[in-house]
């Protein structure tokens, strides 16, 4: 925050802290539950996938704890097959895949865009009351005593098995569905309502990568939703389809469910990428380097996406061919990962880097995902995943993907917008120490179980009496799992206290330049008085602090700049 | 430089025919293990440089730029094709590389030698069991109710030996893996799947199933011996002559490898998955359907051949059959244990149950003699052709 000394007067003349907002224009349940405001979805969106991701939580601190002795601790193995289902299952399906686009995509989106809202509001409300429905059916997946098939389902034991898969499979399908309304919206929104001089490569970097995760939503979701209608199909009439006992063929269901849920991957990756984008350029002062790029990788990305389901499948017998096939396009993928690391990398050189909550979040994300991406070697390489496959070494990978990456994304992304959403300051000390915090702890948690893995443990082990050296990797893994839990309940304790004690937020108090900035804080119901110009969404500079707002002001358009321009 | 000598001394470890344990990688026991651990370290190494480039990168720049030292961000250019155009194409370099070093090992992990001596692996929830070309079995329980070690249930091996392992699964997915071979492979139902290795050191290593396949997944284990050439023979030998044994002990020996054990109890009377054996002779069944059956003789048969017929009421039906597996004199052996567990059978008979036959007389142990022939393919004929005997009984 370089204060200058000088005053710093804004060019933008609608009122930081208008009378009326979105938050208080109306009140009562009715309308918040039935709002067609895209801002009052994304809050109602946040809070369900906030809470389903406590409920996560809570498995996978069960999963840890039971996991801290090679016996068994507090439960059968029955029961730990459901917890660790339940965990798998409810994090993907109601946490990872809507988490950033429809929670903070549907907040940020049209005020990016500088619209009054999605191009189909009726249709987003219906797609948060079908999640909201999901996550019911999953509440009384377990309050019928959980199902026990492993997130993915697999068949002939999700044929055989007597849990309520039928149940859990329908939520997943409407969840499906939330996701495909989520992602047709975004793309007609994008497509139909950039305002006049906003053109493809002048959108913020979150859009490009919402517009390509939202191609994957509705290209993809429908193969799970069919896959999981005809194991419904054959569980209920017995119609041999995956069955092999009536006929069916069970490596068939794997490359169905793998056809949607590897591109469901990139699902979550992609918007936590689009996150990082912005958080960088931001907290680092500094234009984003090698916008191009960045933008077309998520196109790569997502198309790529769509080419290497069978490297879930490396020794399910598929033939060799299909191996060597899919092991080469597999690593098509590691090429604009690695592309968008090296970007944000520059993008911080000779900045002016802000370590604010955010920030720690942003460079955390890129530490884990560092791993996250160079872990994935070993595993599209054919020899060495046939010894890696389904041990712990795939465990600490898709976690670090998944959980490091995208949940960090998310966090950070909370942090980034959440004086935005709520027009209140969190305490920095409190969430900065908390991010430190769930940072540390996840790499402890999740590195001790790249050497277990590499060493044999197999995933969904319940017991590993008979390999008593594995247990200390266990007991740090755990350790690590404990830290990250206090570290996130002290986040969650920065953020809802500042709601009652947080200082008034001011405009813009990072000194992002897309146009969410731009609004009020918390924004009006129709989102901005007069449509704003959009310029380049990266001229920084076209902001600066200012002691006496406690945030940065305007001071002239953002405009593309001609010595730099790509 | 250092990474380099680290790097360099790391690859030379690796290539070292059968090392033991590092911090990464279990003990080298296969042919197979030394290209697979190579292209591991050639990855780890690339992993090792790129994340050491990209984290102090990031860590010079958070502590050089950081606004408290550096309050101004400077211009720089917004992109630079020759810069961009280098991280895409050095990291694509690197992968082809990557992709090769793995695909030639895992052509050596998937091509079995033609000649390669075969065993047939079958998998159950929640056993394994092995069938060598004799038609001797092993498998089972690998300890036992006193916690004592059941050598008979591991899967032996020749050392130095090509071996390919034909399996197939009687219920649900599983997947064979022995970390010290680097060898894994899906075991599907409905169809057959290979895994082959030459073990290169005498010892005893675990076997895993490494897909989950439900209730007790991480208690599907067994151990693989490799063992000279002459000790494995012996112990063929023994496998196939057993007899002479009792009815009852064979029958406690078939339950074992064929994986009843996993399922019904013989000792405390508790239900596991299964109904307990345990005083089930002689007995009334309440079978789904609302009928009552005698359990006797036919109705075991009938379970083991055909499960679904008559599920005992309050239990799943999630046995698999055996049909075309078992012989019937391995039938009779097991309904013979099954008797003597039962208070329901008089004493007397249970007695003669238990006794030994007399050497060279009629022993029900002979049933495993049957097969002479030594091909996996001989063993599954002599299979079938049981198969239809027991038909012609019916």
């Amino acid at each position: 925050m370089s204060s200058t000394g000088q005053t710093v007067k804004s060019i933008l003349t609608s009122p930081v802290h208008p009378e009326v907002n979105y938050l208080n224009a109306t009140k009562g349940f009715a309308s918040w539950f039935f709002t067609l405001d895209h801002k009052r979805i994304g809050i109602m969106y946040m809070c369900s996938i906030l809470t389903a991701f406590f409920l996560g939580g809570v498995f996978a601190m069960l999963i840890r704890t039971e996991l801290f002795t090679p016996g068994q601790l507090m439960f059968t193995s029955d029961q730990y097959n459901r917890v660790f289902t339940l965990h798998g299952a409810i994090m993907v399906f109601l946490v990872l895949i809507p988490g950033i686009p429809a929670a903070l995509g549907n907040f940020v989106l049209p005020l990016m865009l500088g619209a009054k809202d999605v191009a189909f509001p009726r249709l987003n409300l219906l797609s948060y009351h079908l999640y909201v429905i999901g996550l019911v059916m999953a509440l009384l997946v377990l309050g019928l005593g959980g199902i026990d098939t492993g997130w993915t389902f697999y068949t002939p034991y999700s044929i055989q098995t007597q849990t309520p898969v039928v149940l859990i499979t329908s939520a997943a399908f409407i969840l499906g569905f939330s996701s495909i309304f989520t992602g047709l919206n975004f793309i007609v929104t994008i497509h139909k309502m950039r305002p006049p001089s906003m053109t493809w490569f002048k959108m913020p970097l979150l859009l490009w990568a919402l517009y390509s995760t939202a191609l994957i939503q509705i290209v993809a979701t429908p193969v799970l939703g069919i896959t999981l209608l005809l194991l419904i199909v054959e569980r209920v009439m017995h119609i041999g389809i995956f069955n092999p006992a009536l006929g069916g063929d069970p490596v068939l269901f794997q490359h169905f469910f793998w056809f949607y849920s590897h591109p469901a991957v990139y699902i979550m990756i992609l918007p936590a990428m689009g996150v990082i984008s912005e958080l960088v350029s931001t907290f680092s002062r500094k234009h984003i380097f090698g916008y191009r790029f960045i933008a077309y990788s998520s196109i790569a990305i997502a198309i790529f996406s769509f080419i290497v389901w069978g490297h879930h499948m490396f020794t399910s017998g598929q033939s060799n061919l299909m191996n060597m096939v899919f092991s080469a396009l597999t690593f098509s993928v590691s090429i604009p990962s690695a592309v968008k690391m090296f970007n944000w990398l520059t993008t911080m050189y000779k900045g002016s880097i802000n370590l604010a909550t955010p920030m720690i979040y942003t460079l955390s994300f890129m530490f884990i995902f560092a791993i996250a991406g160079l872990t994935g070697l070993p595993l599209a390489t054919l020899a060495t995943d046939i010894h890696l496959h389904d041990t712990y070494f795939v465990v600490a990978h898709f976690h670090y993907t998944m959980m490091g990456s995208t949940l960090f994304a998310f966090v950070a992304g909370i942090h980034y917008w959440w004086p935005k959403m709520t027009g209140r300051m969190y305490n920095q000390k409190v969430a900065r120490f908390a991010a430190w915090l769930v940072s540390i702890g996840f790499n402890v948690t999740f590195f001790s179980q790249f050497p277990l893995g590499s060493l044999g443990m197999p995933r969904r082990y319940h017991l590993y009496e008979a390999m008593p050296d594995w247990q200390i990797y266990h007991q740090i893994s755990t350790i690590g799992a404990y830290m990250q839990m206090i570290g996130f309940l002290l986040a969650a304790y920065a953020l809802i206290s500042s709601l009652s004690k947080g200082k008034l937020a001011p405009r813009n108090p990072w000194g992002g330049a897309t146009l969410e900035w731009e609004t009020s804080t918390p924004p009006i119901t129709f989102n901005f008085e007069d449509t704003p110009d959009a310029g380049d969404p990266y001229d920084v500079e076209s902001w600066q602090w200012s002691d006496e707002e406690g945030g940065y002001v305007k001071v002239r358009p953002s405009v593309v700049d001609e010595d730099h321009a790509e | 430089m250092n990474f380099a000598t680290a790097t360099a001394s790391s690859l030379h470890l690796a290539l070292q025919e059968g090392r033991g344990q590092t911090f990464w990688l279990p003990e080298q026991a296969s042919t197979a293990a030394g290209g697979v651990d190579l292209s591991f370290y050639i990855i780890y190494w690339i992993m090792v440089f790129f994340f050491v480039l990209l984290m102090g990168l990031t860590f010079w720049f958070v502590v050089k730029y950081h606004k408290g030292i550096h309050p101004k961000a400077e211009h720089t250019p917004h992109h630079n094709l020759p810069m961009e155009l280098s991280w895409i194409l050095i990291p694509l370099a690197l992968v082809i590389v990557i992709f090769w070093y793995g695909f030639k090992g895992y052509m050596h992990l998937t091509s079995p030698p033609a000649n390669a001596y075969q065993i047939r692996v079958e998998a159950q929830q929640w056993t394994w069991s092995f069938v060598y070309p004799n038609g001797g079995r092993s498998g089972g329980k690998m300890v036992d109710d006193q916690g004592q070690a059941v050598p008979e249930a591991y899967l032996h091996v020749p050392e130095n030996t090509d071996v390919v392992l034909i399996m197939e699964s009687k219920d649900v997915l599983h997947s064979f893996y022995i970390p010290q071979f680097r060898v894994k492979q899906d075991v599907v139902p409905g169809r057959y799947t290979k895994v082959w290795f030459k073990a290169t050191k005498a010892g005893t290593y675990d076997i895993f199933c490494t897909e989950y396949c439900g209730k007790d997944h991480s208690s599907m284990l067994n151990k693989v011996v490799v063992q000279s050439q002459p000790e494995f023979e012996a112990y063929l030998t023994k496998l196939k002559d057993r007899s002479p044994y009792s009815p009852a002990e064979n029958g406690e020996y078939y339950y074992n490898i064929f994986g009843c054990v996993q399922c019904h109890d013989t000792k405390d009377k508790v239900t596991i998955t299964g109904p307990t054996f345990v005083d089930a002779f002689g007995s009334k069944v309440n079978v789904d359907g609302g009928a009552t059956v005698d359990m006797d003789e036919n109705y075991i048969r009938e379970s083991i051949l055909d499960p679904m017929a008559k599920i005992h009421s309050g239990f799943q039906g999630v046995m698999p059959t055996f049909k075309g597996k078992i012989k019937d004199d391995q039938i009779n052996d097991i309904i013979a244990f099954i008797k003597t567990l039962s208070s329901n059978v008089p004493e007397d008979v249970k007695e003669a149950l238990r006794q030994t036959p007399e050497p060279g007389g009629e022993a029900s142990g002979e049933a495993m003699n049957v097969d002479d022939g030594n091909s996996a393919e001989s063993a599954a004929a002599g299979d079938a052709a049981s198969d239809a005997a027991s038909g012609n009984q019916e």
